[in-house]
């Protein structure tokens, strides 16, 4: 065991920092004491440092110019004192400033760190029409912040821990206490340490890094930049994770279902939310297999069109030179393409190009007879359909699924489909989000929850935490 | 595999009603009808209250041996070797019914618009999926019955549409047949209502023993009356001539529903069925892979393959519509045996021998 | 991960056996398929086929050709087209009158077995089929199918037209003790084809045809779902008067005319014993027309007016019974009816087409005057 106090010398540091241009040593010879500062130039607060810890220093009497008064004393909130090599090193990058007193041989550090942060703004990319608009931010401490604000309980946990081999960062597991579950959580704390990277980029890439199966398409772990979303789900058993850096939170566990509620549900009325939850879950349907399902009608079954119908497909089928499996996927990869192009274009140039592209080449195809104008109907319908998911990640993969249907649709027809529909029914029934069933409360059948996942009540009948989560403390509203 | 996995009692109702229904009910009323008439759904009746009496019978034998699947439960009865050769007969049989389950569906689907698909394509692709399903152990088998029946059920609801052409008089008179020829009916219905024998193997899966008693019996009334109330439509919908040569009577039914945005029903039904057999071919491969890890001691993933690719060979040689005729008479025979007779012959040494163990 | 991997190759492998594909715009699609009776052996098929080019203004071709068997004018109408002709989307299927003498049945059979052809297609029968369907008169629809579809399928809905679909007509053909009946389609140049009448049968062969009007009392007792059209009739005024109904306030009128609009009805046949058979049967009406105008007020003479209608309609079905049993054809079901008890259901098809024939039918038909119209 290395000692825990390292007081490394200015040279020292150097060299471990690669001659960092950056790193500033300062001299200050105050009576008998020789103290040195050490920081790095661009990553402390200068303020900080002049007001609080320069200027202090210089007021206060030769006699309490040591170690031990100060490191009682000086006016900060955060000091270190005991520190390993790697721990000084690193916090001497996060913007500490180190105090070294030349004449005892010790110091201490203190904290005047000054992160750039974003301010606070509304959430991008989940927008409510109701409720707060407030969205989480890059910076760990205002995300605890806003939590802790929201939610003042003091069983509120806040575990920390830190990740990642090189680039270390924190990591803040957040549940309360008497209601989160505790088999949950030691597996979600048992993964968390498994996870051994270099770096992890955001609290997206952990989340893939904390699921079970890592193959599927279907995200098992909730991903939100809205505090309300946040709290709502801990407050029903759930537990969060955030990383420092990133300002998107992970929910667990999840299951199929809380991918397409939204906090909005709760802020409608029911009656609304209900038909709101039903449409998207429809929507995914739709958007599923409607295409899927104009292939198969194309390809092998074209007995199943109504006879009104029928003149007006055959129609505008029939100067289009490909099977109708290739149109189709022609048309979903040109949407896909379009979609791509809107989101990584500037805002602006974006919009231009949704237009150009769903009028224009849309129109142009339809008229060159490259595609029929019904398939671009319900191609655009279901891209439609996988937009509604309020969570954006289980909307890319309904995009991503609809693939296989389509082709299968293409080789084998409606029979195609239902196979389809049995390999998914399958894969949905085997995922498991932090070892909790995926399609619960569907299966396992709990119909207390359905009021949680699948349609909306008036509040007063939420008595109960959702049975899925597990909580421990299950009553959420006592009956008087 | 996750052979402990532990299943809600209210989930046999599922299990055992969706093991029962399939194939059999597209073709079960013409083949009653064939024997016992106009008076076909007494038989489908007689036939419930059979099937609810050896589900007596069965939990019976279940209660003495809590833990035990039956594979166990003849291991333990007649000594190792002895058991396991009728472990292999039952084993056997149930790779029987998987296979004739998938040819079915195959020849009704190539009648049915895929004309000209060879049938091992379509036997691949069922075992295919059969073999996913059960891979994911009895946790996944029990919801794929589960969300089947919740997929399915809706479509009943579809059948209001031919209500209008049904005619009162054709049923009429009842009774009009003799006794024998009834209890024809009832030993031809059986096939279609075969299928709760699961629960002899799967009984230990459940939670609270005492009360699958009570949903294995929901369950298996309510095939009946399922079967009860097709067969019914059946003999409404066609004359007496028309319903004898219809080898699906249940899908030419299905044919008559309309809606404004999709003509031709049947089409579809004919592919969801996909979805009402999925879970009949994955109890099927299910029960049978777990009889040869029990008698092998091998692991039930091998069992799951090994039987899986002798479904598949067997799609080559059995594919003409004669051969499987013979080939599903011959299953329902079986069957029939196996499961409304041996069950109550079980339960008879079962208390003798706990009489004598008993006594001494 | 295997598994998954080994499913993905299989999935992979089978994708290179899919079943022969039927692309729409490949599909000769037909919408109305047609015979005719050429000599004693040939047939002639006709068929329209729906043209999906946009660039031609038409949207239907009618392709024609002769055989023997149904199948074999299949295969020379194939070598006609370039499409593949395919049954799926047919709605009607006409017969000539020299066919409908001769028998159906072998045609329909073949129907039956293509599980292609839905057993919901409506047959009819027409002079000359091949004329009916190259007629170019369908009113606003896009192609004569269309039209003759909805033209048969309204009038099944709405009006008079017994059940005349492939099931139905299987199904009466099939059973003891009911005849099938099919509508007759009737084409004069420049005018869209329309229905004349309805065939009756003897099993598979028509026997006779009755006009429209007349099928009026056969779907009562034969459908009791859809609605009926309405029926006129016409009454001597001396008749009204004597039952003291109307005073006539103008002696000139001979005779006065009902219009009468059914609202529902209920029929029932009624076995009495061996030899008579009630035809119980009660509709509710508005009147909708009485020329010349004339009121209904009082309680009295709405009865008396009830009644003296329900004579008229018991007399006029009493004939159209005794026309059906001198042609030996049962399509109200009768036979269908007695066979349904228990002493009579042991007989013989030809045990009861003989009882048929001697039995004694009496029509008992009530009406019930719900609403006078808007004016009284």
């Amino acid at each position: 065991m290395k000692s825990k106090n390292v007081f490394l010398d200015y040279q020292e540091i150097r060299t471990i920092l690669n001659d960092s241009p950056d790193l500033m040593c300062r001299k200050m010879e105050l009576g008998r004491q020789t103290i040195q500062i050490v920081f790095m130039k661009n990553l402390i607060n200068q303020e900080v440092l002049n007001e609080y810890v320069i200027k202090y220093m210089q007021t206060i009497p030769e006699k309490h110019l040591n170690y031990t008064y100060l490191v009682n004393n000086i006016p900060i909130e955060e000091i270190k004192t005991e520190n390993e090599k790697n721990e000084f090193i690193s916090s001497l990058l996060k913007g500490f400033s180190y105090i070294y007193f030349l004449n005892e041989k010790k110091g201490f550090m203190v904290n005047c760190n000054n992160t750039l942060e974003r301010s606070i703004e509304k959430a991008e990319t989940e927008s409510l029409v109701y409720g707060p608009k407030i969205s989480f931010t890059e910076s760990l401490s205002s995300n605890i912040k806003i939590i802790r604000q929201n939610l003042n309980d003091y069983n509120l946990c806040t575990d920390s821990l830190t990740i990642g081999e090189r680039v270390k960062k924190e990591v803040r597991i957040v549940y309360i206490k008497d209601i989160a579950n505790d088999e949950t959580l030691n597996n979600l704390k048992e993964r968390l340490e498994k996870i051994k990277p270099d770096n992890i980029n955001d609290s997206s890439v952990l989340a893939q890094c904390l699921e079970d199966d890592h193959y599927t398409f279907f995200p098992q772990l909730l991903l939100t930049e809205l505090p309300d979303r946040f709290i709502y789900s801990i407050l029903n058993g759930r537990i969060g994770v955030f990383m420092d850096g990133s300002p998107v939170a992970i929910i667990g566990p999840a299951n199929f279902f809380s991918f397409f509620e939204s906090t909005e549900d709760i802020y409608l009325r029911w009656s609304l939310s209900t038909f709101i939850r039903f449409t998207r879950i429809f929507a995914m349907i739709v958007s599923l297999f409607l295409t899927a399902f104009y292939v198969a009608t194309m390809t092998y079954h074209f007995e199943l069109i109504p006879s009104k119908l029928l003149i007006i497909i055959g129609q505008s089928r029939s100067q289009v030179p490909f099977p109708p499996l290739l149109e189709a996927l022609l048309l979903e990869l040109l949407i896909e393409l379009l979609r791509e192009a809107g989101a990584r274009l500037p805002s602006k140039v974006g919009q231009t190009m949704g237009i150009v592209g769903g009028i224009v080449v849309g129109q142009a195809t339809v008229e060159a007879g490259l595609t029929s104008n019904i398939l671009i109907i319900i191609v655009a319908f279901s891209a439609l359909g996988a937009f509604l998911a309020p969570i954006y990640e289980m909307g890319t993969a309904i995009r991503i699924a609809r693939f296989p249907c389509i082709i299968l649709a293409g080789l084998w027809g409606l029979n195609g489909i239902m196979i389809s529909v049995c390999i998914l029914m399958v894969h949905l029934l085997k995922l498991t989000s932090l070892n909790k069933p995926y399609l619960a409360p569907l299966y396992p059948f709990r119909k207390e929850d359905f009021k949680y996942f699948l349609f909306r009540l008036p509040h007063h009948f939420y008595t109960k935490r959702p049975v899925v989560n597990r909580p421990k403390d299950t009553i959420r509203i006592r009956e008087r | 595999m996750k052979s402990n996995a532990i299943v809600n009692a209210f989930m046999a109702f599922f299990i055992i009603h969706t093991s029962q229904f399939g194939m059999g009910i597209l073709g079960a009323p013409r083949i009653v009808y064939l024997e016992s008439k106009k008076d076909a759904w007494i038989s489908v009746l007689l036939s419930g209250i059979a099937i609810s009496f050896i589900t007596w019978i069965m939990i019976s034998i279940l209660k003495q041996n809590e833990n035990r699947t039956l594979f166990e439960i003849h291991e333990n009865l007649f000594g190792r070797m002895f058991g396991s050769i009728i472990n292999v007969v039952i084993v056997v049989y149930f790779m029987a019914v998987h296979y004739s389950i998938t040819i079915s569906y195959v020849e009704l689907s190539l009648t049915w618009g895929y004309e000209g698909l060879y049938e091992w394509v379509g036997v691949l692709s069922l075992v295919l999926i059969t073999i996913y399903g059960v891979s994911g152990g009895f946790r996944v088998v029990a919801g794929i019955c589960f969300l089947s029946f919740i997929i399915f059920i809706w479509m009943l609801f579809v059948l209001y549409q031919p209500l209008q052409s049904l005619n009162l008089d054709r049923i009429l008179p009842i009774l009009s047949t003799s006794p024998t020829e009834i209890m024809n009916g009832v030993y031809k219905s059986t096939y279609t209502m075969l299928g709760f024998e699961a629960l002899l193997f799967l009984f230990p899966f459940f939670k609270e023993k005492n009360k699958v008693h009570l949903y294995s019996q929901l369950a298996v009334w309510f095939t009946t009356f399922l079967v009860l109330i097709i067969t019914i439509f059946s003999i409404l919908f066609f004359s007496s001539k028309e319903l004898e040569v219809n080898i699906w009577p249940f899908v030419s039914i299905i044919s008559t529903i309309r809606f404004p945005f999709i003509e031709r029903f049947e089409f579809i039904v004919v592919s969801i069925w996909i979805i009402v057999i999925f879970p009949n071919l994955c109890i099927s491969l299910f029960l049978s892979s777990n009889g040869v890890k029990q008698i092998f001691r091998i692991k039930q993933k091998y069992g799951i393959w090994i039987i899986s690719i002798i479904i598949f060979i067997c799609s080559f040689f059995i594919t003409k519509r004669v051969d499987n005729d013979y080939f599903i008479d011959k299953v329902a025979q079986i069957g029939f045996f196996l499961w409304f007779v041996y069950p109550v012959v079980l339960y008879g040494i079962i208390t003798i021998k706990s009489k004598i163990v008993g006594r001494s | 991960m295997k598994l998954r991997f080994f499913i993905l190759v299989s999935t992979l492998i089978c994708t290179s056996c899919v079943p022969p594909s039927k692309i729409i715009e490949m599909q000769g699609i037909s919408t109305i398929l047609g015979f005719d009776l050429l000599d004693d052996e040939t047939y002639k098929g006709t068929i329209s086929l729906l043209q999906f080019d946009r660039s031609q203004g038409k949207t239907s071709t009618t392709i024609s050709a002769e055989g023997s068997t149904s199948k074999e004018i299949r295969q020379r109408l194939e070598q006609q087209t370039s499409h593949d002709i395919s049954s799926g989307q047919l709605r009607t299927i006409l017969f000539d009158k020299q066919i409908a003498e001769e028998g159906l049945f072998s045609f329909l059979d073949t129907m039956l077995r293509d599980t292609r052809i839905n057993p919901f297609i409506f047959l009819a029968i027409t002079d000359k089929s091949e004329e009916t369907i190259n007629s170019k008169e369908y009113e606003e629809f896009p192609e004569m199918g269309s039209y003759m579809y909805q033209l048969l399928d309204k009038h099944e809905k709405k009006e008079m037209l017994i059940n005349s679909n492939l099931h139905d007509f299987i199904s009466a053909l099939y059973e003891s003790g009911i005849d099938p009946t099919l509508p007759i389609i009737k084409n004069i140049k420049g005018e869209a084809p329309f229905i004349e009448g309805v065939a009756l049968f003897k099993d598979d062969k028509m026997v006779d045809s009755i006009s429209l009007i007349k099928t009026f009392y056969i779907k009562l007792f034969t459908n009791n779902n859809a609605f009926l059209g309405d029926l006129t009739l016409t009454i001597p005024s001396d008749k009204l008067e004597k039952t003291g109904v109307l005073i006539s306030e103008n002696a000139e009128n001979e005779k006065y005319k009902i219009t009468l609009h059914p609202i529902n009805y209920q029929g029932e046949i009624e076995v009495v014993n061996n030899e008579i058979v009630n035809l119980n049967a009660s509709i509710s009406v508005s009147i909708i027309e009485i020329q010349p105008s004339a009121s209904i007020i009082d309680k009295e003479s709405t009865r008396k007016l009830e009644r003296l209608i329900g004579e008229e309609l018991n007399n006029e079905f009493e004939k159209i019974l005794e026309e059906l049993k001198i042609l030996e054809t049962d399509p109200i079901g009768i036979g269908r009816k007695i066979k349904s008890l228990r002493k009579y259901t042991h007989l013989s098809n030809e045990e009861l087409s003989e009882k048929y024939s001697a039995l004694k039918i009496m029509p008992n038909i009530t009406v019930e005057i719900k609403r006078p119209g808007a004016v009284n």
